[in-house]
């Protein structure tokens, strides 16, 4: 048995003050997976809410409070700080540099998303309770006279921190990509996981900062009287603003876990990636049509270019297809290895499916009439962003926690999480579907029982605590590995990738050495040159 | 392909997206959103193509509390506008103090080398 | 009654369109499922080997998305054709009602009847309308943005504060129907519903002289 050194445990000042961007990175990850817990336990509390028509746990108020902060809490502080913390990690890594660029900056951001998220949980704790507007936050119900309170207003304060440091740590990624890439690693050569962030980090920095935008004259409206969304255009140019960032931060949370998942195709399919260089030129191709389709969220409104925003948003489909046809032809003609990792892969490839198809529905004008902001449309991007992204953040979790801690996870108790998650999320998410379809809007605490709406809510209250228990043995499986630890060696998995190349976790410079890197798979064809 | 490639790509599918818009929609604000962010995508593209990254590979620290005060001061500064001058002035304070910590780390550090 | 034109309604537009599109989803969903199950069973590592293959196959996957593209593109030329049907609001002909949202009712008039209905906390606002007839609506908002959403007509249109909106609507089957707002409004969001009770033109002709 080899000996491996465990890592030492860092000291507060580490956690606190350290710029190395594995330090960072997991920083980042800790907190975001702490959010991820209070929005999930806001969501359970909804989910018990709606078990059954009628109120029986919670006030209209508190329920508005408790959906606004699940998305709020799961869009800004949960899924895009998770997505960019697997960059921060990850990249230089991948790329083989020494650090990230610009560390101290990446430090500023990283500090951020933290005091963000303790300023929008703080208004629960002020008069009139949290924001209570949805994570969208649409004037003019937004504005002071309709949502008093200091609630309201530390949303907007947390809502732009977090964009601000994500929009910082998107830059820190980016630059080290074009100016800090290894000898030999050219651009045709950075990993697929590596592509997925360069097109992530490309919307942060072009599409986040309308966000800002809107936010500060949303305070402005409030604090100033402004006056700048009352008019009769200003809640359309609200929505327009919004959505501009809205709908780009869905493929923020999309790209970098699709790039994880084509890793884990990849190296537990023994295989090189199929199809690399379509799957760079879909990813680019799918990054700019994915900047503008941003209105379709609008077609209700009777108030937007439907035919331009309804051709930009289908037309989505021949990136998304692409990436399909490469992730499935990675698999076959492989050898595939059904572990943990890759169970999460395979349930990401088939589940998202289910979101990227009814997002063709909503892409279409007439049929979006009747789905839009109903619960048909909450099963729609929970396909995307829980079966999806969250999916393959798990098979990202699963492949890269030995490589950041140099412990193995237990793969039985993970293939029991992905089980719960498996069958949890189709229990939950799958009789919105049907719930929306007959009649039920979303961001309702009561409905009538018409159309077996009663058999369907109690079905998706089922799946959400069967999901609250796949994350009890999730944090089980963290806490067992922590305690008794199984080592996991520099590469596990026989990785394809340069973080494979390096011990376990990487030492403080990443390297000691570097092979050479002759394609975008250099450990794979070592490998092979080898066998 | 050269660094720059993908980028300049990029901001051209984008201000090629951008342009359909402003034909198609008689609305100006969607298109002027769009042509803002294909701007911004054109500075990446610029920076990339003429490396204009201020950045010493190897100059990075170890631990810097001075950005940690940095995001503190920025923190409070926004939560300033909402609570008060008084956290306005406070945040100013650690900001300053930040860059002032900032200068003092990035001088040790070409000192040590 | 001012006009007898009928339109046919958005729910049998929307049935026709979504049968296409369902047709798109299953046929999709059929392939892909197909796919790695395939791949997961006859792929599945049995002994320690390194699969050789190609990297890439350019040309099918070129046509591929080729194919994809048509795909898209054929969807959304039928989508734009359901929408000219769904989508222009006529100038004359049929009745007019407008429709006021307000935080947390509805008031719905008949400028041609000078009839009024106005929901109440106590009672939930019916809107009564003749079958197969054109009915051109005016909705505004009085504060906040409302959706005037009835599920059964697959049809819903936000309403704003300041500007109206302009649409049409018929309804091809007698009934009652229930509408509800769609558009997070507010605290009584969820409370915000009303009916619509489609009756036979001389039942909606005494209903109006009433």
């Amino acid at each position: 048995m080899s000996v491996v050194a465990l890592p030492r445990r860092a000291s507060l000042l580490e956690w606190i003050g350290s710029t190395d961007h594995k330090r960072v990175g997991v920083r980042v990850a800790t907190y975001s997976f702490t959010f991820f817990l209070a929005a999930g336990v806001f969501a359970l509390l909804m989910r018990t809410e709606l078990a059954q028509p009628g109120l029986q746990v919670m006030s209209r108020d508190t329920y508005d409070q408790l959906f606004t902060m699940h998305g709020s809490a799961m869009i800004f502080l949960v899924m895009t700080p998770l997505a960019l913390a697997l960059g921060v990690y990850f990249v230089p890594l991948q790329i083989g540099a020494t650090q990230i660029a610009w560390p101290r900056l990446a430090l500023v951001g990283d500090w951020l998303i933290p005091i963000s998220g303790a300023t929008m949980f703080a208004g629960f704790a002020t008069d009139h309770g949290a924001a209570k507007d949805g994570w969208t936050a649409f004037a003019p119900l937004s504005d002071v006279n309709r949502s008093p309170g200091y609630g309201m207003d530390l949303w907007i304060v947390g809502a732009f921190l977090a964009t601000a440091g994500a929009i910082v740590l998107g830059a820190c990624v980016l630059a080290s990509v074009i100016r800090l890439r290894a000898p030999g690693m050219t651009m045709l050569r950075l990993p697929v996981f590596t592509w997925s962030m360069i097109v992530t980090c490309l919307l942060v920095v072009a599409a986040f900062p309308a966000l800002l935008v809107a936010l500060s004259l949303l305070f402005v409206d409030r604090h100033f009287d402004g006056a700048i969304f009352a008019g009769a255009g200003g809640a359309t140019a609200y929505q327009h603003l919004f959505w501009f960032y809205g709908h780009p931060v869905v493929y923020v949370i999309f790209f970098p876990f699709v790039g994880a998942v084509g890793e884990v195709v990849a190296v537990f399919s023994r295989r090189r990636f199929f199809g690399y260089h379509a799957l760079v030129l879909s990813l680019l191709v799918f990054a700019a049509l994915s900047m503008s389709v941003w209105a379709h969220h609008m077609f209700a409104t009777g108030r937007v270019t439907n035919q331009y925003f309804s051709l930009t948003s289908t037309l989505l489909a021949v990136p998304a297809g692409v990436e399909y046809f490469d992730l499935v032809g990675t698999m076959i003609g492989g050898s595939i290895l059904l572990s943990t990792s890759m169970l999460f892969a395979i349930g990401f490839i088939l589940l998202f499916l289910v979101g990227g198809l009814t997002g063709i529905i909503v892409a279409s004008p007439p049929l979006d009439y009747h789905v839009h902001d109903t619960f048909f449309v909450v099963g729609h991007f929970h396909y995307t962003i829980f079966a999806g992204s969250l999916f393959g953040f798990f098979a990202a979790v699963y492949y890269w926690y030995p490589k950041v801690t140099g412990r193995l996870l237990r793969e039985g108790l993970g293939k029991l999480h992905f089980a719960l998650y498996f069958v949890g999320a189709n229990l939950t998410f799958f009789p919105m579907f049907i719930s929306g379809w007959e009649g039920m809007p979303r961001r309702v605490a009561d409905y009538q029982n018409i159309h077996d709406l009663s058999l369907l809510n109690l079905l998706s209250t089922i799946g959400g605590f069967m999901l609250a228990l796949g994350t009890l043995v999730f944090l089980w499986n963290l806490w067992i590995s922590s305690r008794r630890p199984l080592p996991a060696g520099s590469d596990p998995w026989e990785g394809h990738t340069l973080e494979w190349w390096t011990t376990s976790p990487p030492p403080l410079h990443n390297f000691d050495s570097l092979p050479p890197v002759r394609s975008y798979s250099p450990l794979y064809d070592r490998r092979l040159g080898e066998t | 392909m050269r660094v720059a490639s993908p980028f300049i790509a990029w901001a051209t599918l984008l201000t090629v997206l951008a342009a359909v818009l402003w034909v198609w929609s008689s609305d100006h604000l969607p298109p002027a959103i769009f042509t803002a962010a294909a701007g911004v995508a054109w500075i990446v593209a610029l920076a990339a193509l003429l490396r204009l990254y201020p950045l010493r590979v190897g100059a990075g620290p170890e631990l810097s509390f001075a950005g940690v005060l940095l995001a503190l001061g920025i923190a409070m500064l926004a939560l300033g506008a909402l609570v008060g001058e008084w956290l306005v002035l406070i945040g100013a304070g650690t900001l300053l103090a930040g860059l002032a910590g900032v200068a003092v780390e990035v001088r040790s550090q070409r000192r040590a080398r | 009654m001012p006009g007898g034109l009928a339109v046919a309604d958005t729910r049998s537009h929307f049935a026709d369109l979504f049968s296409v599109y369902a047709w798109v989803m299953i046929v999709v969903t059929v392939l892909v499922y197909g796919a790695v199950i395939f791949a997961v069973v006859r792929y599945r590592r049995r002994q320690d080997e390194y699969p050789r293959g190609k990297d890439k196959r350019t040309l099918l996957e070129s046509v591929y998305a080729l194919v994809l593209a048509v795909v898209a593109v054929t969807l959304v030329t039928l989508t734009f054709r359901t929408e000219d049907k769904i989508d222009p609001a006529a100038s004359s002909g049929g009745i007019r009602v407008n429709l006021v949202a307000f935080q947390w009712q509805w008031q719905f008039t008949y400028p041609d009847f000078g009839k009024r209905v106005l929901g109440t906390p106590e009672r939930v606002p019916t809107l009564v309308l003749p079958v197969n007839t054109l009915v051109r609506f005016d909705g505004v908002s009085r504060d906040v943005i409302h959706s005037f959403w009835i599920p059964a007509e697959r049809f819903k249109r936000d309403e704003f504060p300041g500007t109206h909106t302009k649409f049409d609507l018929s309804f091809e089957r007698t009934g009652t129907y229930i509408g509800r707002c769609a558009e997070f409004c507010g605290l009584h969001h969820t409370d915000m519903s009303f009916f619509v009770r489609v009756v036979p033109r001389d039942a909606f002709r005494r209903w109006v002289q009433r």
